[in-house]
């Protein structure tokens, strides 16, 4: 059964889906009128990317492309709370998470071209805080005690920083999850884990995945304190990680669940034949970009001039990034195939790039292409 | 340079004391590596000089042991892990395949995973289940790990040693069956046996005999034996088996034009037909009879009193290389 905010007594929530707010709450943020107005930027430009992406799937461009529709407040809202030298370590489709830390656009859509990454920084001390993250996890839930150890070894060397690693529901059943967070809890690390609750891995709902009630409240398992906020408010999910952070910092591990629903479908491979539509029409409601409009007009920190003018601008900076990463990426060579597989190559590595070369030389890239 | 007198699993030891003293980026973790001193005691006394910061007694989960280290080494550090049993890698084998071998690849050369995972493996010693796999050629199949395999306590410290100071994730297993089979001089001091490298441990001329790890000890015995029936055999220890020395599994191939390869693992999809392809398509003209395999049978590794048919022994050994002769 699909579930709501609502229903939980201790679900943190500061904007309500009618865009109705708790003054005194918002007043107490630490964000000040331009930061409010970048949340709702990096929600519009997360949207805006994963329409452009998946029309470009639609088109062939792309070879897959995952949706995150409805998540939106969930993505920025945790990326938000991190100071500039912390860790962020990412499930697919958290696109409005980089955004928020300032990756350009078109270093996130290259990943889905090429399968890649690359960081502009030498070493870590000269990363920009979009660059301090691993690369893009496939295998569901592994990010958890790889963050871990990341933070530990952050921590063996003295640095004051926090790593947020996201998961979803379905990557919270696997082993990867526990491990994670026991490591955390034992060996007291800064880490705060968010689990993205959307409610749908693929076909399998929250029900086949779970028979608890929340996922926070794993969070006494591991000897620290669990946290429910509506996930599609950004404000309380903002709020609520950066007390996690601020507890991660101190030395306590945290958890954070953001209680949410994926709107769209689980990727572009996916026929999305498998759930009620009423209860994606219950979660349209409770849209989080429709609500931080409705509390920004309040406010008069935006106006609907300005919320569209917000939203051609991300339209266009999608389409211009789709546009500059595909010219990117139609330079690949075969010789790519054997690039950094290792830090320190054996030969082998050289005889077979040398072997598919012979190969490309005699016959012509054509033959190879497909 | 002074020497001293160290088993196999003393000199493992050694190479993760000098290691530590030497780079305070390195650090031990697994189960019971610390206060324990491991349950082989092959980490005997770096608790008590390295302390609890740096040597870890980490909970019981070895995909948590690998995903840390994964995560420690993107952060600077250069983890030592240690799998209790090679079967017991199993649990980890996720976090090694899916992010370990591909994280240099995936990020371009910015995050390289220099890690090495440590695991006693093979039989001998009469363990329970799990606690007597051979799965090396796993791990040499997947693209993207050193796999090493020392046969001698001087090659126990300086392949250890190389490995910890290689920048990509090396495979380090460790032949427990040997661990205190015998003593040899082992310097004192840092020394790199270099990776990749063959050694051979026996010249001769009439066939080459592959093989690492314990099975080197049958191996040799073998070619001892049948040499007072004039048989001059050459042993050739891999110790890398990723990359593997094709250069000296070749060059000696071409001399003797007949081969056997010795290996505990199971026959099927293990590495003596890896090598026996490597000498089809390398030296076939060399050759004079068919490439014999001495292995483990493909059954699921048989217990106690039945681990003396499972493993190679010095008399099949033996019956291989008149039969190779022979043809």
């Amino acid at each position: 059964m699909v579930r709501f905010p609502e229903e939980y007594d201790d679900c943190e929530q500061i904007v309500a889906p009618d865009g109705s707010y708790d003054a005194e709450a918002v007043e107490a943020l630490d964000l000040d009128a331009d930061e409010l107005r970048e949340l709702y930027g990096s929600m519009i430009q997360a949207r805006a990317l994963e329409e452009r992406g998946l029309t470009l799937q639609r088109q062939g461009e792309f070879h897959f492309w995952m949706e995150c529709r409805g998540l939106e407040a969930s993505h920025v809202g945790t990326a938000a709370a991190l100071g500039d030298r912390d860790w962020m370590n990412t499930e697919w489709r958290q696109y409005g998470a980089h955004i928020q830390r300032g990756r350009p656009l078109e270093d996130i859509l290259l990943f889905w071209l090429r399968g890649y990454e690359e960081w502009e920084a030498e070493t870590i001390e000269a990363m920009k805080p979009y660059e301090r993250r691993l690369p893009h996890i496939v295998a569901v839930g592994t990010q958890v005690p790889q963050t871990a150890g990341l933070m530990w070894g952050r921590k063996l060397q003295s640095h004051d920083e926090v790593g947020l690693v996201g998961v979803g529901d379905g990557g919270s059943s696997k082993g990867d999850f526990h491990a994670g967070l026991n490591f955390a809890g034992v060996l007291e690390l800064p880490v705060v884990f968010v689990v993205f609750n959307n409610q749908w891995a693929i076909s399998t709902p929250i029900e086949r995945q779970t028979a608890a009630e929340t996922y926070a409240d794993r969070g006494i398992g591991y000897g620290f304190e669990g946290t429910l906020v509506d996930g599609n408010d950004v404000l309380a999910t903002y709020r609520e990680t950066k007390r996690a952070v601020e507890r991660a910092r101190s030395g306590e591990p945290a958890l954070v669940e953001t209680l949410t629903y994926r709107r769209g479908a689980h990727s572009s491979s996916d026929a999305d034949d498998y759930r009620p539509e009423a209860d994606r029409e219950a979660w349209r409601k409770r849209d989080p970009i429709d609500r931080y409009e409705t509390f920004l007009a309040d406010r008069g920190l935006l106006d609907s001039s300005d919320f569209e003018a917000i939203e051609a601008a991300a339209k266009d900076r999608a389409k211009e990034a789709a546009e500059n990463a595909l010219e990117i990426a139609e330079t690949q060579s075969p010789s790519e195939v054997f690039d950094e597989v290792f830090s320190n190559p054996p030969a082998y590595i050289d005889e077979q790039r040398e072997e598919l070369f012979g190969l490309v030389e005699r016959h012509g890239e054509g033959a190879f292409r497909w | 340079m002074a020497a001293e007198k160290l088993t196999l699993v003393e000199a493992v030891a050694e190479a993760i004391h000098d290691e530590m003293a030497e780079d305070e980026s390195v650090v031990l973790l697994g189960e019971d590596v610390g206060r324990s001193g491991g349950v082989f005691r092959a980490t005997e006394g770096v608790y008590e000089a390295f302390g609890p910061e740096r040597v870890i007694d980490t909970p019981l989960s070895e995909t948590g042991i690998a995903g840390a280290a994964i995560g420690l080494s993107a952060s600077g550090i250069k983890p030592i892990a240690e799998i209790q049993f090679m079967g017991f890698t199993y649990a980890a084998l996720e976090q090694l395949f899916t992010r370990a071998a591909r994280m240099n690849a995936r990020s371009r050369g910015q995050f390289p995973c220099q890690m090495v995972l440590r695991a006693p493996f093979g039989g001998g010693v009469r363990a329970p289940d799990l606690h007597g796999e051979s799965m090396e050629a796993i791990f040499v199949h997947h693209p993207g790990f050193k796999v090493v395999v020392p046969s001698t306590p001087h090659d126990a410290k300086g392949l250890l040693t190389a490995a910890i100071r290689d920048p990509d994730p090396v495979i380090f297993l460790e032949p427990k069956k040997i661990y205190r089979a015998f003593r040899e001089d082992v310097p004192e001091g840092s020394y790199e046996t270099p990776l990749g490298e063959a050694a051979i441990r026996r010249d001769g001329t009439d066939v080459s005999l592959f093989t690492w790890g314990a099975m080197t000890r049958p191996t040799l015995e073998a070619a001892e034996t049948v040499a007072e029936e004039g048989i001059d055999c050459e042993v050739v220890d891999l110790r890398t088996l990723s990359p593997m020395d094709k250069q000296t599994l070749v060059e000696s191939f071409k001399k003797t034009g007949r081969a056997v390869v010795v290996h505990e693992a199971p026959k099927t999809g293990g590495l003596a037909g890896e090598i026996t392809a490597l000498l089809q398509e390398e030296a076939l003209y060399y050759q004079e009879a068919p490439i014999e395999r001495v292995t483990g049978w493909d059954v699921v590794y048989p217990l106690y009193e039945l681990e003396d048919f499972q493993l190679p022994n010095a008399t099949r050994v033996e019956e291989a290389i008149r039969d190779v002769i022979e043809v």
